[in-house]
């Protein structure tokens, strides 16, 4: 099989489609493994002395808040 | 196996020399490692007196044979200026120091005197665990005998060590350099030298208050630096950081950790990076809030800069605005009057009126201006 001009045109589009879905894929990942850590760190929190800190759970449910919206903006990215 | 002495060297070498020469051939490449250049000891024209003087010839044998020499007598080759060199590359065996220093006349009287006093207790060899402990060359009492011999000697710790412990007081800089600038700057440069920049730049972020608040308020070092300085002119809050900023929990301080290099990667992300109202509307106070949590759970909170009660009068008078200290209001014609009755005294009672709280303060000033 020859290599042509096109044909190298058409194999590099499909490699950089291919590209372009992962990096979606990827970026949900992303997203996803950031809720996943928000969780792991309350409960390594709730574990520890500082559990009955207010300001810190503020901020913890400040960081949930903000994760919703980010995967809003996600998603929307898709 | 290197010998452990010059005696069981020369030992060695008069009843078994084969296991001698062995020896010192394993000797030999251990002592290669000590930090000396041989090409400038070569070329040194004492030592080149001394080769010809023991018919050395050059070589890398020879050469390793002459620093085996230099290695064990340390002193001869602080003659020819290469000690230093040794010195910083040799490590030392606090077992033998402690050993060397314990085998001591001197140590050993005193060692006794302890024994005597233990058994005049009739505490010694009953395996209670305590010694008799000796402060500033008095017997005090009994204490654990892993306290008293594992009194960490200041020598062994590393500067680091030193430096971390202490901690890093803006306002001590400020002082110590007298308010000249100058002095200052160069005080804070030379104490980055010795701290990495990530470090130097967290504790300068530490120093200025509103930094978390406005992170794009400040550019460059040179500007956190100046404004710090203003700040420290103008009396304005400034905070004191510990470069030890971490948290006591240790699985608390690696999910804190795992969080920041989650967001920080999302953030990295080809697809994120372009997208400014992720950047901006949601990573920057994500890290932010996650900045503000790790301060909160650090061991070394931060703590305001203690103010004396004087310079809060000063910053009265100049900003002529009263504030309120410590629960009490400080009008501006009662902050005068202590700055003014400061101003006048003498050093020894300006140290003496730095100490005092506030009410004291202020009684002391109105009988002074009585007078």
């Amino acid at each position: 099989m020859k290599l042509t001009k096109d044909k190298l045109k058409e194999m590099i589009k499909e490699e950089l489609l291919n590209e372009i879905q992962i990096e979606i894929e990827d970026v949900q990942d992303v997203e996803a493994s950031i809720f996943d850590i928000i969780i792991e760190f309350r409960d390594t929190f709730q574990k520890s002395e500082w559990k009955k800190n207010r300001k810190i759970n503020t901020y913890i449910n400040q960081l949930f808040k903000i994760e919703k919206l980010l995967d809003k903006e996600v998603s929307e990215l898709k | 196996m290197p010998f452990k002495s010059s005696k069981q060297r020369k030992w060695m070498w008069a009843n078994d020399p084969e296991m001698a020469k062995k020896w010192e051939k394993e000797e030999g490449s251990v002592k290669e490692a000590v930090g000396v250049n041989v090409d400038a000891l070569l070329s040194n024209p004492k030592i080149q007196k001394l080769l010809k003087k023991w018919g050395v010839k050059k070589g890398q044998d020879n050469v390793v044979k002459l620093l085996n020499y230099f290695a064990n007598n340390p002193t001869h080759l602080r003659k020819f200026g290469f000690a230093e060199n040794v010195e910083e590359a040799k490590e030392r065996n606090y077992k033998e120091e402690y050993k060397k220093f314990q085998s001591s006349t001197k140590s050993k009287k005193y060692r006794a005197e302890l024994n005597k006093y233990n058994r005049k207790k009739g505490t010694y060899g009953n395996g209670d665990g305590k010694d008799a402990s000796h402060k500033g060359g008095k017997i005090v009492g009994f204490e654990k005998e892993s306290v008293n011999r594992g009194r960490k000697e200041k020598s062994r710790m590393k500067k680091e060590q030193k430096l971390t412990e202490a901690g890093v007081n803006v306002w001590h800089f400020y002082k110590k350099a007298n308010k000249d600038k100058n002095k200052f700057f160069k005080m804070l440069s030379d104490f980055r030298k010795k701290h990495s920049d990530t470090k130097w730049i967290k504790m300068l972020n530490y120093a200025l208050e509103d930094f978390n608040e406005n992170p794009k308020k400040y550019k460059t070092i040179d500007d956190k630096q100046n404004i710090l300085f203003k700040n420290l002119q103008n009396n304005k809050k400034v905070y004191e950081g510990k470069l030890t900023e971490k948290i006591k929990d240790k699985k608390l301080q690696k999910a804190i950790d795992d969080l920041y290099k989650s967001v920080v990667q999302f953030g990295k992300h080809p697809s994120v990076r372009k997208n400014q109202k992720i950047i901006a509307g949601l990573i920057v106070p994500m890290t932010q809030g996650i900045v503000k949590m790790e301060k909160q759970l650090g061991e070394g909170k931060l703590t305001e800069a203690k103010e004396t009660p004087v310079e809060v009068a000063r910053r009265i008078v100049q900003n002529k605005q009263y504030e309120k200290y410590k629960g009490m209001m400080l009008d501006t014609f009662t902050a005068s009057a202590i700055v003014k009755v400061y101003d006048a005294v003498n050093d020894a009672n300006k140290k003496k009126l730095d100490t005092l709280k506030l009410p004291k303060l202020v009684s002391v000033v109105w009988k002074l201006l009585k007078r």
